[in-house]
């Protein structure tokens, strides 16, 4: 039987240069079970319905010319494995997207999974490990903090990429609403 | 994961209003702006559109009247250079902005910190 997934997601920023390699479009899934303290997004926690979107639709509604790729985060992704799976597919062949993921589980559990080794043929860079608060990262490097690992399953990055500009952006949209993101906050 | 947030701007401070109006100005965007000495209330004239900027009390925000497309359109704008103006005003001591852009109407800002 063929029918669509719908992804839960907690929200969309259409372009962030912060959230890995050059301009991109960032994604963070509804739903985490991985309790880590001092989680940046506790409000994504819940498995609660927020909205929905078609791994194709929500691309084709974001998608901004000159952005470069697709970062998915959260929440933890991997518990929508299959809204992950199409949209990371549709990000890479249908618009020419790189693909990170950042997760809470370990590469070596993803990888002893078929249906997760299925996402990480899509995935370029994935982020990997819990976040722990006692070690947060001080440098640029984009993660929360320093055990989590950059996983780099195809060639088109490297970790000198993930050096970022700050910790912190600001978007400030046309209607002045202001979008912040990053792997630090301001207070 | 990375943080995620979203703040609704609100024009509670007059500073920043008249420093967004001013802001406009220096780029073309409005003709002219006028501060009431005996009122909360400023006019900004857009090429001859005029709309009004003001609140009743201390306490409220400013609220923006007029004809309805300019007033949007100005409220608009006034509110997103608003919050970038009070965002580089109460930036905390560790912070500081490593690079500013604006592109397809949207103004980013990193922060190193
Ligand atoms: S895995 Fe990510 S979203 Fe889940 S609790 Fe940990 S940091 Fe938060």
């Amino acid at each position: 039987m063929n029918y669509e997934v719908i992804i839960n997601v907690h929200s969309i920023i259409p372009v962030s240069c912060i959230n890995g390699p050059g301009k991109r479009m960032v994604v963070f899934f509804q739903g985490c079970n991985n309790k880590c303290p001092g989680c940046f997004n506790p409000d994504t926690h819940a498995f609660v319905k927020k909205t929905g979107y078609s791994p194709k639709s929500l691309i084709g509604k974001y998608f901004r010319a000159g952005i470069e790729g697709l970062t998915v985060s959260g929440g933890e992704p991997f518990y929508q494995r299959r809204g992950l799976l199409q949209l990371l597919i549709s990000a890479r062949e249908d618009y020419g997207l790189s693909t990170v993921v950042y997760t809470g589980f370990s590469y070596e559990r993803l990888s002893a999974s078929p249906p997760a080794r299925a996402i990480l043929k899509y995935t370029d860079v994935l982020v990997d490990g819990r976040f722990e608060i006692a070690g947060k990262e001080p440098t640029m490097l984009a993660r929360g903090s320093t055990n989590q690992r950059f996983h780099f399953l195809s060639d088109k990055y490297t970790e000198a990429d993930f050096v970022m500009d700050g910790k912190i952006e600001m978007i400030i949209a046309p209607d002045g609403t202001i979008t912040q993101t990053g792997f630090s906050k301001v207070a | 994961m990375s943080f995620y947030c979203v703040i609704k701007t609100e024009l509670s401070r007059k500073k920043y209003v008249i420093a967004a109006l001013a802001e406009m100005q220096r780029k073309g965007e409005i003709t002219n702006y006028s501060v009431s000495q005996t009122k909360d209330k400023i006019e900004v004239d857009r090429d001859g559109e005029v709309v009004t900027v003001s609140r009743t009390k201390e306490a409220a925000n400013y609220e923006i009247g007029g004809i309805s497309r300019p007033a949007r359109e100005i409220s608009d704008r006034i509110k997103q250079l608003y919050a970038y103006e009070s965002i580089k005003d109460n930036l905390p001591l560790d912070f500081e902005i490593s690079k500013e852009t604006e592109e397809a109407g949207e103004i980013h800002i990193t922060l190193k910190g």
